[in-house]
């Protein structure tokens, strides 16, 4: 036999032996009835036209009171958490940028009782140099949180302002800036500039008037400098 | 619901609808109970079918799909043993059927086992091109996919019982 020949015989046999030996199941004789007594039974239930309109309007409603509910409900996305403070922070620098009174000569003997009563000491701190000049230290009350403040004026009189509050706040990755190995978090709001860091557990804000392009470089060598060289820590 | 004409043109096909039913289910109360719910079914939707078309491709797709959305769900498919065909645990597929002569129940065992061992997508197929004799475009219809699949899945469904039906290929090249 070839093998198309054989194919064609190997099909047909296959289909003899499905006809020939598939059984032939006979619905039960109660099966028909059965079935037309259901029919009956079940209601009608082709869709009347506009049939679909009240439920739909009903559940519509019941969806909105639900949204109305349950929304204010809803937790919503965290504050962020440095948006106040850095309200009260320019708010500080602001208040020494027109009242603060240059009192250089009663720093040293000042500190002692300013760490003491902020709870926040300084291994190390920018005395200033050539090219800016440290001229007050002050304890700060900002939102809540208790700190200390020291003040700097270059001789364009530009005020820099060195916070550090007493509380480690969580300082967002989006927004910082690379300053050799520092990553501090750069932001400017109502004409000021402000570089935010962590150390030691505590949030430290260096704050200036410093905002246009050319500005902002100098403010970055500000910020190195008293980076490498203020050493805060708490006080236990 | 459906007016009485519908009604008696579709319970014309219900001695096929109820061996496929036994096919799908391998219960024989199952099987009532699966073309019960799909006359209701029918009759309910009888508007949506289209006169002039296969009324009995309709009546088998709403079949099948009923299987498939109910009582597919409560059946666990027969796991394969290490020679493809299944093992125990499952109701025989043709436990229901009629009495056969002695000389014809090997060959219905044995394709009973051969079937067996098959997915549900390929012996559906089968059964309805082979045995109902249905034409490939409405075994496609009825399956809900296209033609060129349904032809796949045939060819692949007799080569796999031509490989677990060894006596019977050997009876052919004889």
């Amino acid at each position: 036999m070839r093998g198309d020949e054989l194919e064609n015989a190997e099909e047909a046999a296959l289909r003899r032996l499905l006809t020939e030996h598939f059984p032939r199941h006979r619905p039960p004789a109660h099966l028909r009835a059965a079935i037309l007594r259901a029919a009956e039974a079940s209601p009608a239930s082709r869709p009347r036209a506009g049939a679909w309109l009240p439920p739909a309007l009903s559940a519509l409603a019941t969806a909105l009171l639900m949204v109305m509910l349950i929304i204010p409900a809803l937790p919503r996305a965290p504050a962020d958490p440095l948006q106040t403070i850095v309200g009260a922070v320019l708010s500080e620098h602001t208040r020494n940028l027109m009242w603060g009174e240059a009192r250089p000569d009663v720093i040293h003997e000042n500190l002692p009782r300013l760490m003491e009563e902020t709870g926040i000491g300084l291994s190390w701190f920018f005395l200033g140099d050539s090219q800016v000049e440290l001229t007050r230290a002050d304890p700060i009350y900002l939102d809540g949180k208790k700190g200390l403040a020291l003040f700097y004026r270059d001789p364009e009189g530009h005020v820099v302002s060195y916070l550090v509050l007493a509380q480690g706040l969580p300082v967002p990755d989006r927004g910082r800036v690379q300053i050799d190995g520092f990553r501090p978090l750069l932001r400017q709001a109502n004409g000021f500039s402000l570089f935010v860091w962590k150390q030691q557990g505590l949030t430290i804000f260096l704050v200036s008037d410093l905002v246009s392009e050319y500005d902002l470089s100098r403010f970055r060598e500000y910020f190195l400098k008293v980076r490498f060289t203020t050493v805060p820590f708490p006080i236990q | 619901m459906a007016d009485p004409e519908f009604q008696r043109q579709s319970l014309e096909h219900l001695d096929a609808l109820y061996r496929l039913a036994v096919y799908l289910t391998r219960n024989g109360s199952e099987a009532e109970d699966l073309v019960q719910e799909t006359y209701l079914r029918a009759f309910r939707f009888s508007h949506r079918f289209e006169p002039g078309t296969h009324l009995k491709a309709w009546l088998f797709q709403i079949l099948r799909n009923t299987f498939l959305t109910f009582y597919r769900l409560r059946e666990r498919e027969p796991a394969l043993s290490e020679d493809g065909v299944a093992g125990g645990g499952a109701t025989p597929m043709f436990q229901h059927a009629p009495r056969a002569d002695g000389a014809s129940t090997g060959a219905r065992v044995d394709l009973e086992r051969a079937l067996e061992s098959l997915p549900e997508e390929f012996r559906t197929i089968l059964f309805l091109a082979e045995v109902q004799g249905f034409p490939m475009e409405e075994v496609a219809e009825i399956m809900g996919c296209p033609v060129g699949t349904v032809k796949s899945r045939l060819f692949r469904a007799k080569e796999r019982l031509r490989a677990v039906l060894p006596d019977y290929r050997d009876e052919l090249k004889g």
